[in-house]
């Protein structure tokens, strides 16, 4: 009776009507596929939407920022105290990227169509651009210290290798959903400023041509370590996960 | 249309905030009722995709919704219980805000934002910062931003909260008004808005949906359970440390109780018509 059940079951197990029912099923879903009653801002549009609500949070603390290295530069005596300064632009970065969680808004932006994570990587795009900005009014300062300029490869490296490190920090925290991962962000990027400022003048060698291995070292490690934490928005981009504190 | 939870499951460490619930909804409005920490929040944000579940699935049309991405959030509205806002912005700006993250183009988010303040009766309160607003026009403010795309899929978490009696008949009315053929789906602890406008109620406790049904089908199963009963003023608190009691009703130096109860209390009780706040007490009176 057994064997006669599974003669049975092993001539007709494999479904006669496959092809048809995978296409009827395929016409339904199409049928079904939801289609935009209208149209919708493409990710610029959405980027300089950001930009036109949120560029107070993001320029005003960055001018900050500008105005504080521009003082430190002005009361300092070498060209290797501006590098220094870079973790700043990381910490006038804090109140944009920040701003979903202290206003607890992250939660309704998240169930929009831009999501956490695409909210997250527009800020993180104006506000490198106006750090960049930034960035290069010191470096003007910077040419007028004693011992100027050094050459642009040089230059890039110094400022790029403590500005990486912050930002990595501050990703890996938002990443982590830190409740307290403002506060830590900042006072990583006010430590940051301090703890190059001190190896500036602990060790000038640094800044001189033979120490360019290091600093390739570093903005290698560092890149690394940034290029996984904005991978890891993207990714959680599309997938549709959320990213960062949801109250 | 067709909204499916297939097994959705959270475990928050040891806790189950939500255990392996499923149900199909179709257009209309929900209503999810039940106590504080019964899962309603954790429920509606999985629904929102928002929050990742620990197991089960949530689909759109037959299609997941977290594989959706943007054409699901497309599609959805949605208003968080305690939700947050830029204190600087007026109203208007704050809505035209979320009308950017939504992705909704700026001549028709102007359009869209105008007929809502409108509706929602903030149309003299739009160039005003919202920190100056009361709770009850932040909440409306809330609620014009879940409904600036349209929605097809509207979830809003206690949306009559902060609102005034006023407030609430209004915003029933409109949601009543809006929810043809969408699916609406609302949690709140203010039993009298889900008589009013669910077609269908959802009883959730300890994570799971325990009851489902119209109003009028779950109030029947309350029937028999509700009792009047006339006692001297000194007494009433014996029988409350005794049953749940629903009301109490003074009556000159007495005090009628409204009981639940699923046998006679006393032989001079007597039976009364059940509401959906007498079925709530039957499953939660405990909690409450």
């Amino acid at each position: 009776m057994i064997d006669c059940l599974r003669r049975g079951l092993a001539r007709d197990g494999a479904p006669r009507r496959l092809e048809e029912t995978v296409r009827l099923c395929e016409r339904i879903m199409e049928g079904r596929a939801f289609v935009p009653a209208e149209p919708r801002t493409g990710f610029w549009g959405f980027l300089s939407d950001v930009f036109r609500f949120s560029w107070a949070s993001v320029a005003l603390p960055q001018a900050g920022a500008l105005l504080l290295a521009a003082l430190i530069c002005a009361g300092a005596r070498d060209a290797a105290c501006a590098p220094s300064c870079s973790p700043l632009f990381v910490l006038a970065a804090v109140p944009a990227v920040f701003r979903g969680q202290y206003c607890r808004t992250s939660e309704l932006e998240a169930a929009t169509r831009a999501s956490g994570p695409q909210i997250i990587l527009a800020k993180l795009i104006l506000t490198g651009a106006a750090s960049l900005l930034c960035m290069t009014a010191v470096l003007a300062m910077q040419a007028r210290l004693p011992g100027g300029l050094p050459p642009v490869g040089r230059v890039i490296l110094y400022w790029l290798v403590p500005y990486l490190a912050c930002m990595t920090v501050m990703l890996a925290l938002i990443r982590q959903r830190r409740s307290d991962g403002m506060a830590l962000c900042a006072a990583a990027a006010l430590a940051s400023c301090l703890f190059w400022r001190g190896l500036s003048r602990l060790w000038p060698a640094l800044y001189e041509a033979s120490a360019v291995g290091l600093w390739v070292a570093g903005v290698l490690v560092f890149s690394g370590f940034f290029a996984k934490e904005i991978l890891f928005i993207v990714k959680a981009n599309k997938e549709g996960k959320m990213y960062g504190i949801v109250h | 249309m067709e909204l499916s939870i297939d097994r959705l499951t959270k475990h928050y460490g040891s806790k189950i905030a939500v255990d392996c619930v499923s149900a199909e909804l179709t257009a209309g409005v929900y209503g999810l009722l039940g106590a504080n920490g019964a899962g309603k929040t954790t429920l509606m944000r999985m629904l929102c995709a928002i929050l990742e579940s620990t197991s089960g699935e949530v689909f759109f049309n037959g299609e997941e919704v977290t594989g959706m991405g943007a054409a699901y959030r497309d599609v959805l509205g949605y208003l968080p219980q305690d939700f947050g806002y830029y204190p600087n912005y007026t109203a208007g700006e704050f809505l035209a805000y979320i009308a950017a993250l939504k992705g909704i183009p700026r001549p028709i988010a102007q359009r869209r934002i105008r007929q809502l303040l409108s509706a929602l009766g903030l149309q003299d309160a739009a160039g005003k910062r919202m920190r100056t607003f009361s709770g009850g026009m932040k909440q409306r403010v809330g609620i014009a931003q879940a409904l600036l795309n349209d929605p097809q899929v509207l979830i809003l978490d206690e949306p009559t909260a902060g609102l005034d009696p006023k407030e609430r008949v209004h915003l029933r009315n409109l949601l009543a008004d809006y929810a043809g053929d969408r699916i609406v789906i609302l949690s709140t602890h203010i039993v009298s808005d889900v008589e009013a406008i669910a077609d269908q109620v959802l009883l959730m406790r300890n994570g799971r949906f325990i009851l489902r049904g119209t109003v009028p089908e779950l109030v029947r199963q309350a029937e028999g359970k509700v009792w009047e009963l006339t006692v001297p003023e000194g007494q009433a608190r014996e029988w409350e440390d005794h049953f749940t009691v629903a009301n109490f009703r003074h009556e000159g130096d007495r005090v009628v109780l409204r009981i639940i109860s699923e046998g006679r209390p006393a032989e001079q009780a007597v039976p009364c018509r059940a509401t959906m706040e007498d079925l709530y007490l039957c499953y939660f009176g405990q909690e409450a």
